[in-house]
Order: C-alpha cells, then structure tokens, then sequence
C-alpha cells in the first residue's frame, strides 16, 4: 500500500467527521476508525517505501513510520479522553485534520517543504479552541503570533548557503545560516520564553488541544529539526547548540517555578510537560548517543503521564457540580481522581529521576555529567511543580469538586484506569523507556 | 489578463516608490490606531496591494497570483467574521472581546502609532543605508515595527493577526530579492491564510464568551486568573445556538 493512502484517509475522515456537526456518537466513531485504521496500516508497512505525487517524493523511512504510529496511537488515545466530553464535536475533525498535515510533512521528501507545511499543521489546532474562557482563547493566540515567524530566516538559509557554493572562503555564511534555525527551534518547541502560552491555552478545563500541541506536535518538530540538522550537518554548530542549552535550562528553572502562580491544575500540567520538553531538548544540545537516547526516553514518559493527567482532568470535570452543597458525602471519586492527578503531574516531572538502565542510571544522571548545574534547576523546578499542584488542585476542591455530586462517568473513567495501570507499569519498569526511544530517535 | 495588470503596475513602482511607501506606511498607522474591527479588511488589502505592486516587477506573475489570491481569501475571511459577529451582536452589549479599556482609547493608540513611527525612523537611521536601498529599509522596517506594536496593542485576535501579516509582508519584500521558488512563496501565502482562519475563530471564541459572561472581578491577562474553571460543556451551553446547535 502506497504510504500517501494514509494522509488521504486521514484528511478525509477530518472531512467526514466535520460533515457530522454535532452528532458527537458518529464524530467520535469517524475518528476513532480513522486513526486506528491508519495506525494499523502503518505498522504493516515496510519502510523504504517511495512514491511520487503532485512532482515531488514522498518517502517513509523507519523513523518516519515510527513516528507516524506514535502520531496515530496518541491521537486516538486524545480521541477516546474526549470521547465523554461534548467537546468531541469540535476536537475531532481537528485533530484528524492535524495529523493529516503532520502525517503530510514526515512523508514528504523535499525538506523545505515540509518546514513550511509545519507551520499549517502547528496552526491547526488552535480552531479546536473551545470557547470555555477567555483564558483559553487569549492562550491560543499568543500561541498563534509565534507558529509563523521563523519561516522567513529558514527561507533565507538557501539563499545564503548558495553563497557558500559560490565563494567556499567565505564560512561566515554557514555561521549565519546556522544561527537562522535557532528561531524555528525556539519558537516550535515552545521554549523559554513562549513556554507560557500553551499553559494559558490549558488553563481551563480539560486540555486537549494543548495536550496534542505538548505530545504529538513537539515530537514531530523535534523529529524534523533533527532531520533537518541530519540533512545539513554544517548548520549545526556549537554556538547554536550553546544557545539552545541555554533555553532549555531557562525553560525548565522559570517554567517550574512559575508554576507557583498558576490559576489551574491543568497550567500546572502545561508548565511541567515543558520542564520534561526542556530536559528533552538539553539531551538533544549534548550532541551524543546518550543524550539523544536520553531525550527520547523522557518523551515517551512524558506521553504517558500527560495522557493520564489530561483523562483525570477529562473525568474531573465532568462530573457535575451542583449549587448546594450536601453534607454527609465522602465524595470517594472526586478524591480518588484528584489523587492521581496528583500522582500524572508528579510522574512527568520526576520522570527524569527514574532510572533507565539496569545499572539504575537516569536521564538527570545522563545529563548532569556535562550540565553541572542541571541537578539543581530541576530540584527548585520540582519544588515550583509540586507547590504548584497542591494549591491548584486544593484550589479546583474548594471551588467545584466539593459540591460535585454524582460519579464518574464510564466512559471517562476507562481511559484513566487504562492508562494508571500502563504508567503504573513504566514507573516499576523504566526501562520499557529506553527500549520504545531505541525506536523512536531517527538514525 | 494578470500578466497585463501587472505590466501596467510595473513603471507604478518604478515612478511612484515613495508615495507608494508612504501609502503602506499610512494604511499600517490606521491599522495601528483603529480599534475597531470594520475597516481590518479593506485596510489591510491596501497595505498587501502596495507591497504586491512594489514587488511584481521582481517576482514571476504565478507568484504574484498565488499571493494576490491569498490576499483576497483574508481580506473575505475578514470580512465575514466582522459581519457575522455584528449581526449576532445582542443590541444593548459593548463591541465584543475587548480585553481592556486602555487599549479601545483612541489617543492611546495614536501615541502608540507616533511611538512605531519614531521608533521606525530611529532604526532606520541607524541601520538602513549601508545595507539596503532606504526605501525598501523604511518599508520592511516599518512593517517589523508594525507587527510588534500590532500584537502589543491587540485588543482582539483579528488585530493580532493583521501583526503577524505585517511581519510575514517584511519577510517577503526580503524573501523577493533573493529569486523566490513559487512553490514555497504559495506555501507561506497558505499559512497566512490559516493564521487568519485560526484568529477568527479565536475571535468567536472570544466573543461567545464575552457576550455570554460578564467579565469576572479576578479575572486577569497572565492566565493567573483565581476564578474556578468552567467545565467545558457548561461554556458550549453559552454559545449561541445556530452556532452549536443542541449537543446530543
């Protein structure tokens, strides 16, 4: 089957789902066949495969076609956490529609064109933006001004290693062209100082779309700036490396800390999937085997941790909250989900504490050997998560759960009790980690 | 019937640079200092055809085309979230989504624009003539301070994105002098296009909420807010129903 298959169904089941409005039954089965269907096809084909459409290839090569099963496995596990909600109406056809694109630029062989399709791909989830607060869409919109602004530096960069082809003396030009990525790097991955936005994004109710932008959209950038880099080695230069080092422990000590003043759980959650993204993003500057190893395996646990977190919170708010508190009721559920919360925001930031290796080595470990001071920002990063936490979370009893009545629904609980047991799992086998990131990291 | 029309705008640019430069300039001020939402259109489809008939005599006509094309699907875009919005517009309610009241005062505003305009002859003295020929230097200038003072001064999403345009127009005056691939210019012309789409629907967000709910006494702008969250069915309850319809 030719790979492009994939991107058309997926695009066509955005189509489909859109076309059913709001029978929230029908979207949510479009959905979950569409991305289920596509993950299936992609693990039974064999990589290398190549096609050409629209004059240009189209290739799927192993790390590709890992990265598309994880694309499709993690949106469907999203589709099933909105499954309960009546947002499902609105995040399905986008989520497809986004993995479409995202599916578009990891086949796409030409790479210019796939770092200006990102763009398009990083823009669409923003129309899944309920309006559940102005929060929410004030977030959503300082996520906007920055999707865009690298494309002209990254634009420029041929222009100026054509110099180079031209008049070789001339370094200079590689030095410039390779400082042009920083931006995209920056502005892309969220860091320090944008970090901000997709937390305000997820600042009310369930974050889903931001959980898409933190899981699926971070990963394929990263995925595609590694194989930019790959493609252009020149352009990957100490400075620039230094630079990038630099935000990514500036993300992960103010994202931590500033998660002291955040109004929600689901902020709290925002700020701790970028210290994990932070820490990624450092394995990635240290230029070795290890730390791209290292990076990969925080990612994977972090896909985990915020899947539970965002079906807690999926689960949390639907239970409905009455006007009149009613004494004499435990509230059982209502404490038990707020406790693994608890437990899914505390995971994705200690995640890199666990130990990777039999020998009981950890990312920190890793990393820490060539960033002293790593140990240390992640340690006043934890103190600001943790803190965090407990007062949002107290913060989301007082103001609604308190007066809660009712259990949970179903069709919420499922997801969560799946996914408790699998990060249950990862956190007394860590290693499962290093072995899924094996996969993951493009060679 | 393109290629004429662009043959006909060529010596235009030739001849009237500098007025043309200043019209951009202007139609960014009136950007800058309206805080309405009305005139976003037709304004910034002014600023875009100055910039397009001051680069179509360096770029191939299919370029031209694509970015034209582009140009007419924001403005409509545009166009259509205003109307739409004003229609739904309950009489007695204030212009929807105004995140504060410093930002809809007009002489406000117009210090802004007066501080992007000193602020773009500043930095155009100090960097322009060495290396680019100074009209083009005011122009792109112009439009990079145009996009800052656009998102600093937002008072909607629509505004925000008519910034992010302005910064994306300066990349291609840029972008042009170095023998654009049509493929990638139509690309970028695309992702305007979806920046706008994902700003307009931010803005019905934004304005389903505010028609909806009152500003609450805690709420504030770094998302610090105190105020508990809703859950997200109750907010789809505010919606207006043609909008969203009964959920199931």
């Amino acid at each position: 089957m030719n790979p492009l298959w994939l991107v058309g169904l997926t695009l066509a089941g955005a189509v489909a789902a859109a076309a059913f409005g709001r029978r929230r039954v029908y979207v949510i089965a479009v959905g979950l066949a569409t991305t289920i269907v596509c993950y299936a096809a992609i693990r039974s084909l064999a990589p290398g495969q190549s096609g050409i459409f629209l004059q240009q290839e189209w290739v799927l090569d192993s790390s590709g076609q890992v990265l598309l099963a994880y694309m499709y496995a993690t949106t469907t596990i999203l589709l099933l956490i909105a499954a309960a909600n009546e947002q499902a109406a609105y995040n399905t056809p986008v989520l497809l529609a986004a993995v479409g694109l995202f599916a578009v630029l990891t086949l796409l062989r030409s790479q210019w064109l796939s770092l200006l399709i990102l763009p398009a791909a990083m823009l669409v989830p923003t129309l899944g933006t309920l309006p559940a607060s102005p929060s929410a869409a004030r977030g959503a919109t300082r996520y906007l001004i920055w999707v865009t602004l690298p494309i002209p530096f990254l634009l420029v960069i041929p222009a100026l290693l054509g110099q180079m082809t031209v008049r070789p003396q001339e370094v200079e030009w590689v030095t410039r062209s390779a400082w042009l990525v920083l931006p995209a790097a920056l502005l892309w991955l969220n860091l320090f100082p944008v970090d901000a936005a997709t937390s305000l994004w997820a600042s009310d109710g369930a974050p889903l779309m931001p959980s898409f932008v933190w899981l699926v959209q971070q990963v394929a950038v990263l995925h595609l700036l590694l194989r930019f880099w790959q493609a252009h080695p020149s352009l990957w230069t100490q400075p620039v490396l230094s630079a990038l080092e630099a935000f990514a422990l500036l993300t992960i000590l103010l994202g931590g800390v500033s998660a002291v003043i955040q109004a929600s759980p689901s902020a709290v959650l925002g700020k701790a999937a970028m210290v994990t993204m932070g820490i990624a993003v450092l394995g990635v500057t240290q230029n070795s085997a290890e730390g791209l190893l290292a990076s990969g395996a925080i990612l994977a646990g972090r896909s985990s941790t915020v899947l539970l977190a965002c079906a807690t919170l999926a689960a949390l708010y639907q239970i409905p909250a009455e006007p009149v508190p009613e004494e004499n009721q435990q509230r059982y559920w209502q404490k038990l989900l707020l406790m693994v919360l608890a437990l899914a925001i505390t995971a994705t930031i200690t995640l890199p504490a666990l130990p990777l290796s039999q020998e009981g080595a950890g990312v920190l470990g890793i990393l820490s050997q060539q960033e002293t001071v790593l140990q240390r920002l992640w340690q006043l990063s934890l103190a600001g998560i943790v803190l965090g936490q407990i007062r949002t979370i107290w913060l989301l009893w007082k103001t609604r759960l308190c007066r809660s009545m009712g259990r949970v629904p179903m069709v919420s609980g499922l997801p969560v009790a799946l996914l408790l047991l699998w990060c249950l799992y990862l956190a007394l086998e860590p290693q499962v980690l290093t072995r899924l990131a094996l996969t993951v990291v493009p060679r | 019937m393109l290629t004429d029309l662009i043959a006909l705008l060529e010596p235009l640019a030739a001849t009237h640079a500098i007025q043309l430069v200043s019209g951009a300039i202007v139609a960014g001020t009136v950007l800058l200092i309206l805080p309405g939402d009305a005139l976003i259109a037709p304004v910034f489809l002014v600023q875009r055809g100055i910039v397009l008939v001051l680069l179509c005599s360096h770029l191939p006509w299919q370029v031209v085309a694509s970015s034209a094309l582009a140009s007419f699907a924001i403005a409509l875009i545009y166009l259509i979230t205003v109307l739409r919005l004003n229609h739904r517009q309950a009489p007695g309610h204030p212009p929807a989504a105004r995140s504060t009241a410093l930002l809809n005062h007009i002489p406000f505003r117009m210090l802004g624009a007066a501080l992007a305009l000193l602020f773009t002859s500043a930095l155009v003295h100090r960097f322009g003539p060495a290396t680019l020929p100074s009209l083009m230097t005011w122009i792109v200038v112009w439009l990079l301070v145009q996009c800052a003072f656009s998102v600093l001064l937002a008072p909607t999403a629509l505004h925000t994105a008519s910034g992010i345009l302005a910064f994306a127009d300066a990349g291609r005056i840029l972008y042009a002098l170095a023998s654009p691939d049509p493929l990638l210019w139509g690309l970028w012309a695309a992702c305007d296009v979806v920046v706008v789409l994902g700003a307009a629907h931010l803005y019905t967000s934004q304005t389903a909420v505010t028609v909806s709910t009152p500003p609450g006494p805690h709420d504030t702008s770094d998302g610090t807010a105190q105020d508990p969250p809703r859950p997200p069915s109750e907010s789809l309850e505010s919606l207006p129903s043609e909008d969203t319809g009964t959920p199931e």
